[in-house]
């Protein structure tokens, strides 16, 4: 079942000098199995977004259905919502708190109703994940591990509950690029895998190269919802709602400026590079 | 003597366990001149802040030698000179500020130093004048856009008028308006007022900029160079842990389905340039 948010807004501080409006009457469906990236400028409200769908925050207005389900009912049972939808926040190895890794990533595992041997079976299965080896990092102390190893054990806990949803926010920022890589490698892995990956971002590299649709906020409004390739072909429009254009496609505009064949709806490296061979194979002896 | 030397390390080894400890630098060396524009290239963890803290004596020598402007930095004596020569802006702008308000942040360090009070303004002005943030003074800083906090940070850093300015992935965190002004900004007060900069990025693109790229990995240079001999060797930035710039693994994989470029192009207009000239 997907997720369908319908006709959301979210004003913060209401009623007060400080009032701000952050999502102005959003409506979008996130079928399942899908991997949807999610572009905006510091500010546009993608954020508030990701926490009202994952019931972090109450919406002014508006609803979001899971499973046939309001999450913001009142009756509504959270424990379902918190099984199915897995968050990990922006800097997420700020969310280690236990003394060894296995401990933090059996953390949300607690009341879950398993039994210990089928928790330390979710644990490992959680960290080889994500590329540890339970036997090498089980029980080291989190905090001593590098930048890129404890974000990945925070990601670890989170899939310890075996969420259908995956929720990040900006997961990349501050990765080197071969971690930016091996990061987007395992979330592809995940989505495969049949999990729904919902990623905010300001890289379009990366979210060009790896999500399948884009939903693109502005000033808290969704302004933009296709595949990459639509929406990056508008090179004016993305420079206009200063977005960073991806590399790949500047290139493109480039090429095709010096009189290369090169088709404008280029959303990452890969599809440059097959672009240039196809324009090149007829030059060359 | 040879060359005038601003910065100059020297088998620099540190661990933040204590000596003996897990070693964090590993005999790192560094040589700026007085007006380079120096890139520290590396991954996460590889040591590269670590060895820029020890520049303003954040850090402690531990072994070594190094020397910034003349000063050792080994002795105790020279903190508050080193300090005050090398200007440091880190990642995250909202743990820098000390004020609620642009101007009085800007002042923070020009207080704590002495100057005499009818001085400030004028100075946290010219301070801001230079990031582009002019008559910013009275506006509070969560109002503020991420590039502009950066901005503001080094404003309250170039008000002391340090000689060298050190950014530490400073435009980490930015979205990519945000780091394009900060980027400008780096330039520009290089070019403009000739500070000495040391900036460490694990973008590779800002390296392209630099007079000169340093290459570290485990707490050790591995190279150093132009940015473009650096930069266009894929073999040595995977050594680095790093990944080419675009233009240069175009070029790499281009060659490997038999287009050969005349020349390795770094930036998208020079790649542009060479496929639309092989026509």
């Amino acid at each position: 079942m997907p997720i369908t948010v319908t006709n959301l807004t979210c004003v913060y501080g209401a009623g007060t000098p400080f009032e701000t409006t952050a999502l102005r009457d959003v409506s979008v469906t996130v079928e399942n199995g899908s991997f949807v990236g999610i572009l905006g400028r510091t500010g546009c409200g993608k954020s508030t977004l990701i926490q009202v769908m994952a019931g972090l925050l109450t919406p002014t207005a508006g609803t979001v259905i899971l499973d046939g389900q309001d999450i913001h009912a009142r009756r509504y049972d959270r424990s379902i919502l918190r099984r199915k939808v897995g968050i990990v926040f922006q800097y997420p190895e700020c969310q280690l708190f236990e003394t060894t890794v296995e401990k933090d990533v059996a953390f949300g595992l607690k009341h879950s109703g398993l039994s210990a041997a089928e928790k330390q079976a979710r644990v490992r299965w959680a960290l080889e994940t994500v590329g540890f080896s339970f036997e090498k990092v089980h029980d080291q102390p989190p905090m001593g591990l590098s930048g890129g190893e404890k974000r990945r054990v925070a990601i670890a806990g989170v899939l310890a509950t075996k969420p259908e949803y995956l929720i990040l926010d900006e997961p990349i920022a501050g990765l080197d690029p071969l971690g930016r890589e091996a990061f987007l490698q395992l979330i592809t892995e995940l989505n495969r895998g049949g999990m729904t990956i919902l990623m905010v971002s300001h890289n379009a590299d990366c979210l060009g190269a790896y999500a399948r649709r884009l939903l693109v906020l502005e000033d808290g409004q969704l302004v933009r919802d296709g595949t990459p390739e639509e929406i990056y072909a508008d090179l004016d429009w993305m420079r206009a709602h200063r977005l960073g254009v991806p590399q790949s496609r500047t290139a493109a505009a480039l090429l095709k400026q010096g009189g290369l064949d090169i088709p404008q709806d280029i959303a990452s490296y890969d599809a440059l590079l097959a672009a240039v061979l196809r324009a090149k194979g007829g030059a060359r002896p | 003597m040879g060359d005038p030397i601003m910065i100059d390390a020297h088998d620099i080894r540190f661990s933040y366990d204590g000596p003996g400890g897990r070693r964090s630098l590993n005999g790192a060396q560094l040589h700026v001149s007085p007006g380079e524009f120096v890139a520290v290239l590396g991954h996460n963890g590889c040591g590269k802040s670590t060895l820029v803290k020890h520049f303003n004596a954040l850090l402690p020598l531990q072994h070594g030698t190094l020397t910034v402007d003349g000063m050792d930095a080994a002795d105790p004596a020279n903190r508050w000179a080193l300090r005050r020569k090398v200007g440091m802006v880190f990642q995250n702008p909202d743990n820098q500020f000390v004020s609620t308000i642009v101007g009085e942040d800007v002042a923070f360090g020009l207080e704590n130093y002495g100057v005499p009070e009818d001085e400030i303004p004028a100075r946290v002005a010219a301070a801001l004048a230079a990031v582009d943030m002019a008559g910013y003074e009275n506006r509070a800083t969560h109002t503020l856009s991420g590039g502009q906090k950066q901005r503001v940070a080094l404003a309250g850093v170039l008000a002391l008028s340090p000689d060298i300015l050190v950014f530490d992935e400073a435009t980490a965190m930015l979205d990519p308006d945000g780091r394009q002004e900060v980027l400008r900004t780096i330039h520009r007060l290089h070019k403009e007022q000739h500070k000495t900069v040391v900036m460490i990025t694990h973008y590779i693109e800002e390296a392209i900029g630099a007079d000169r790229v340093y290459l570290i990995h485990n707490g050790k240079m591995i190279a150093d160079g132009t940015a473009r001999e650096m930069l266009t060797q894929p073999e040595l930035l995977a050594a680095a842990g790093l990944t080419p710039p675009m233009p240069v693994q175009m070029y790499y994989d281009l060659k490997q389905a038999g287009i050969v470029l005349a020349r390795c192009p770094l930036t998208l207009e020079e790649l542009a340039e060479e496929l639309c000239r092989s026509q």
